[in-house]
């Protein structure tokens, strides 16, 4: 009896949350003057979410269609969209920030080059132009900044003109933390105060009153002490807390050296670092060129999957001397620095080439615990206690070295408890990007505040261009015109946000071509654009396609 | 002679269980739709070269029996297999998780049940009078409040509002004992235990309560209660006579309770932060870690099964009456 009780909550507790409902079939044809049929539209199950179905929804309609609304868990719908390519007709995402993104080359080529559109590539909506991908191409081999720019504002305009997604809009970033204990917090871009991906407050901040042990709230754990393990954004952002990369992003987004001391772009696909003097590893040993070049030769020899994108494009890396790398691109590569720099780490060549030797059973390194990192960057993980807490102890021969001398990730996976605590001074920082009533709840208390940052990266809706009547970009334009931007923004997040202007790129950034204006909240307009087009509505106002 | 025949037949009974148990699951996390690599399809890093590798290296690319087979082997030597999130051996990932249910949830369920019992056998023995009435209602209070909302209204309650005790965690990190009970090792995990298996103790301690009492009531209209009290023998004393028979039922349900306790207390788990295993369990079941979730739901069925085996066996001790076939 209590084993087949056993099975059955095996069984509905199985079936419950990995059932994902399929989409893609039977998704309406165009017929010549049939009807447009519903309209399928997948979200994530977040709060937000919900609220925005409800004032996407009936603006939509009001073209004529049925707009039919389904939300999934986040993992869910990643697989179905991004895995399997079996994306609806219309696919709401909040996107991620990290500093890789910051470039233009991430959301151009990552959602709309042909050769995303595979599994596992972003490109689930199908966009695939030939002229689109030259334009991208160019600017991704383009070195010079001025072209470069020209190349991406082209870029962002053909995405405009094509329409193959629209941007909601760019969240600001609420993190909270308490003013009475942190002196110097810097809310930057894509991170707030509080976030690992570009942690100023924690490498510039000072303690203002009690010991200096910091304590951050998240609410998810880290997976691995592995460098070359992991692709997961935090994982990876905190593992660079000790593992400095060679470049990083200052608080106004300008690339500096970090782990580097300087680099030259010695031709188009040639590029020298050199790292920063009397770097030590955490075991005593210096940091040395011979461990970056074993670094990058390292990942090129195993491949691992989490760096394969960018080193896919490296040929060779020589010592020059024992401080100086040449790295050899395959081909031009603008990102170059923000992004390759950006994320390369130097791993110690004693820790690391004996691992496969001396652990039977491994099939790659990636699988090797590293249970003691040994780093060398502004902060060592000392103490990982799973689901508990990840324990950082400041590494005061850096360069910069922090204000702080311990710094806690405490794992609370309840949001209510996390913001108890911070409100009662149990921690100094949460990680966590307020919703607006949380916002609210948090003003009362005159000791914390959450300055907003900017994202850079989208609240986005994808269409599949595949499925009628998307296949038609007037219809897309329509639709982006029956967006009001602005009640998105001030409904859903009490006006923390910027409405974004369909062209994939924060218009925070330079990188922006202003000249392309929010669209207005248009239903004339749009009705107009179809008409025009050819569709009718009939008798009851359902829309119809052209009689062709 | 006959005896020890029964007890080998239940045991290979037991063991025949355990295996379907396994297979059935094993099958079903086979079953769901969707493919297990796709979640890091979905991250963006991997593309389809890298996942064949992957899915190559994890034997997921041979047919469905041979699958089947490596992992009854490698279950049978104590593999338990790797974990697609974590990249470790998923035995030393459940190890920690574990012992930390098994320290939350051994006094939660030796003080649910001992004091079920007790309390149960003094309602069922006080049938009928307005403390047994009342006692029923207020022991299902907190058994149909939501349990993460009982958990939340003691944490208002006891960690913001009066500040006794933390909101939460297993323990506090760079604990720094100021006063002399803080000195007394352990002290921080004892002061973190309180409010979870307070909640807990509210949560779970109906069950053997409400089975006891009404065992009590069956077992007070017996003919040898009736007897005993005709006898002479003092209250306390008949009592006492009662509640040891009217301990079978509840032993039974005790063997289902620990081991659902197991793996049931996500909520618990994720009010108090608590890192244990049924955070664990359904993290890997949202994340498609396959080979966790199946170790961490094979362990919770045989946990019930193993005692259900040992309830079988109590019982010989428990009652003479009873025969093992």
């Amino acid at each position: 009896m209590s084993s087949t009780h056993a099975i059955a909550s095996l069984a509905a507790a199985a079936l419950l949350t990995l059932a994902v409902p399929a989409h893609g079939q039977g998704q309406g044809e165009r017929t010549p003057g049939g009807p447009v049929g519903p309209i399928n539209m997948l979200m994530p199950d977040w709060p937000e979410m919900m609220e925005m179905a409800r004032l996407l929804k009936p603006n939509w309609e009001k073209l004529g269609v049925t707009v039919n609304v389904q939300h999934a868990q986040l993992n869910s719908m990643v697989a179905q969209t991004t895995g399997e390519h079996r994306a609806p007709h219309i696919s709401i995402t909040g996107w991620g920030g990290g500093p890789d993104r910051i470039d233009p080359d991430f959301f151009l080529s990552e959602f709309f080059h042909s050769k995303r559109s595979v599994k596992g590539g972003q490109n689930y909506g199908q966009y695939v132009n030939p002229e689109y991908d030259k334009l991208v191409d160019a600017q991704r081999g383009e070195m010079d900044d001025a072209k470069r720019h020209q190349l991406v504002k082209q870029a962002q305009q053909m995405l405009v003109r094509d329409r193959p997604g629209l941007v909601l809009y760019y969240i600001d970033y609420l993190t909270p933390y308490r003013t009475d204990r942190i002196d110097g917090a810097s809310s930057v871009m894509g991170n707030g105060t509080s976030l690992s991906y570009i942690p100023w407050t924690y490498y510039d901040g000072k303690v203002k009153k009690g010991r200096p042990i910091v304590k951050t709230l998240t609410q998810y754990d880290i997976t691995t002490l592995n460098p070359f393990a992991t692709g997961e954004v935090t994982n990876a952002a905190l593992l660079r807390w000790s593992y400095a990369p060679l470049v990083m992003r200052d608080k106004n987004m300008a690339l500096i050296p970090w782990a580097a001391e300087s680099w030259k772009v010695v031709d188009p696909k040639t590029v020298e670092v050199t790292i920063r003097p009397s770097m030590k590893f955490s075991d005593g040993q210096p940091v040395t060129a011979a461990d970056l070049k074993f670094t990058l030769d390292f990942i090129n020899q195993w491949k691992f999957p989490s760096y394969a994108r960018y080193t896919d494009n490296i040929a060779q890396a020589d010592q020059v001397n024992d401080r100086t790398v040449r790295i050899q691109l395959k081909q031009p590569y603008a990102p170059f620095v923000a992004n390759i720099l950006g994320s390369a780490f130097i791993a110690p060549k004693h820790v690391w080439e004996g691992v496969m030797t001396k652990n039977a059973g491994l099939k790659s390194p990636a699988e090797w615990p590293n249970a003691e990192p040994v780093g060398y960057g502004p902060y060592a993980l000392s103490e990982w206690k799973k689901g508990e807490y990840i324990k950082f102890t400041a590494n005061k021969q850096w360069y910069r070295a922090p204000g702080f001398d311990e710094v806690y990730w405490l794992i609370v996976p309840s949001v209510d408890s996390q913001l108890g605590m911070l409100e009662s001074g149990n921690a100094d920082l949460m990680a966590w990007n307020l919703t607006p009533s949380q916002m609210q709840r948090l003003k009362a208390s005159k000791d914390i505040s959450a300055p907003p940052a900017p994202s850079h990266a989208p609240r986005e809706a994808r269409f599949n261009i595949t499925l009628p009547p998307f296949d038609d970009v007037n219809v897309r334009r329509a639709f982006s015109m029956t967006v009001d931007r602005k009640q998105l923004v001030n409904t859903l997040l009490d006006g923390a946000a910027t409405p974004g202007n369909d062209a994939y790129i924060s218009p925070k950034l330079d990188w922006s071509d202003t000249s392309i204006k929010v669209p207005e909240f248009d239903l004339e307009g749009a009705r107009k654009m179809l008409q025009a087009a050819g569709y009718t509505w009939d008798a009851s106002g359902k829309l119809r396609y052209p009689a062709k | 002679m006959r005896v020890i025949g029964s007890v080998l037949r239940r045991l290979l009974h037991t063991v025949v269980t355990l295996f379907l148990v396994l297979t059935g699951m094993w099958c079903l996390f086979r079953l769901v739709p969707g493919d297990p690599l796709v979640i890091f399809l979905g991250q963006g890093e991997l593309g389809p070269v890298e996942l064949a590798r992957l899915r190559a290296d994890w034997g997921l690319d041979q047919p469905l029996l041979t699958q089947y087979a490596s992992y009854l082997k490698n279950f049978a030597t104590g593999n338990l297999g790797t974990s697609f999130v974590f990249r470790q051996p998923v035995s030393e990932i459940l190890v920690t998780p574990l012992l930390n249910t098994l320290l939350l949830m051994t006094p939660a369920l030796v003080l649910s049940i001992g004091l079920g019992v007790m309390l149960g056998s003094h309602l069922g023995w006080r049938r009928g009078r307005a403390f047994e009435r009342w006692g029923n209602a207020l022991v299902l209070i907190p058994r149909t409040l939501p349990l993460f909302w009982l958990g939340i209204i003691v944490l208002v309650v006891f960690a913001y509002g009066l500040e006794w005790f933390p909101i939460g965690g297993m323990r506090t990190p760079a604990f720094i004992p100021e006063t002399w009970w803080q000195r007394l090792p352990g002290f921080d995990i004892a002061h973190h235990l309180v409010l979870p298996v307070a909640v807990a103790v509210l949560h779970l301690v109906s069950d053997p309560l409400l089975i006891m009492r009404t065992s009590m009531i069956e077992v007070i209209n017996e003919d040898y209660v009736t007897f005993a009290h005709a006898r002479g023998l003092s209250d306390a004393t008949v009592r006492r006579i009662a509640r040891r028979n009217a301990l079978m039922p509840v032993v039974t349900y005790s063997a289902v309770m620990v081991g659902f306790a197991f793996g049931g207390q996500v909520l618990l788990e994720v009010v108090f932060a608590w890192p244990g295993v049924g955070r664990l369990m359904v993290d890997s079941v949202i994340q498609r870690d396959y080979p966790v979730a199946q170790a961490a739901f094979f362990l919770m069925a045989s946990v019930i099964i193993l005692l259900n085996l040992l309830v079988d066996f109590a019982y010989l001790a428990l009652d003479p009456r009873v025969k093992l076939d």
